[in-house]
């Protein structure tokens, strides 16, 4: 399943999915393969990425 | 023939030297070279490459034994073998994104791998006449190595740049 929040989330501060993909240390296709929900990240991924994007892993990842 | 031997020695270690600048040149080695998709998919790689290997050494026995006579000497089925494997695993890992290091970029890798084809090919193009020898059973010579090693990282360049020069078609 894509996880549209996270693609909604760096786009509202105007990122690239390289550029955060530099600030979390993981390569851009890894940022990618995120969003359009091929891969599922350990938490440990998810927690960096809520922290460079300020957001909450309930925010980003916690499906309804 | 010795005439040659010191220049091609000599581009080998130019080639090698370029090569291991490329590769290394602004690695830090505080940070992790891959993240853990990366990881997962290289694990996957090594697993598809060593049953490439473990499907030819089957093949190959199959083949003598029905054919009652012996296609391959051992050096030669070795270097095959080993050389499938590598890019069956470096095939794998490529087309997933998981070859290049998030601290390198392509382009480096693209560049190292046609350096070392590069050498690996003039090497084999000077020792062609000692390669190998396909009449009855094939056997290995230096030439033949050469060859197969030029094959090899041609092979993965090649894949590297298609995958590169689609991604920035495709990109984001």
């Amino acid at each position: 399943m894509k996880n549209l929040r996270l693609k909604a989330a760096r786009a509202a501060l105007d990122l690239s999915q390289q550029a955060l993909a530099d600030r979390v240390g993981v390569s851009r296709q890894t940022i990618n393969a995120i969003e359009k929900g091929d891969y599922n990240p350990t938490v440990n991924l998810c927690i960096a990425i809520c922290k460079a994007l300020g957001k909450t892993l309930d925010e980003l990842f916690w499906e309804e | 023939m010795r005439s040659v031997i010191v220049p091609v020695v000599l581009i080998m270690l130019v080639g090698g030297f370029t090569v291991g600048v490329v590769a290394f040149s602004g690695e830090r080695h505080d940070k992790k070279r891959f993240d853990e998709r990366q990881l997962i998919i290289q694990g996957r790689g090594f697993m598809v490459g060593f049953s490439v290997m473990l499907a030819y050494a089957l093949a190959v026995v199959l083949a003598e034994a029905i054919l009652d006579r012996e296609l391959l000497d051992t050096s030669v089925a070795l270097v095959i073998c080993a050389d499938l494997g590598l890019v069956a695993f470096a095939e794998y890992c490529i087309l997933r994104d998981a070859y290049v290091s998030i601290r390198k970029s392509a382009a480096g890798e693209i560049a190292a791998m046609g350096i070392l084809t590069a050498c690996f090919t003039v090497n084999a193009a000077v020792r062609i006449d000692d390669g190998l020898r396909l009449s009855e059973t094939a056997t290995l010579r230096s030439g033949a190595v050469f060859a197969m090693q030029a094959a090899v990282c041609g092979i993965i360049a090649v894949t590297l740049l298609i995958k590169t020069l689609w991604d920035r078609r495709h990109g984001e």
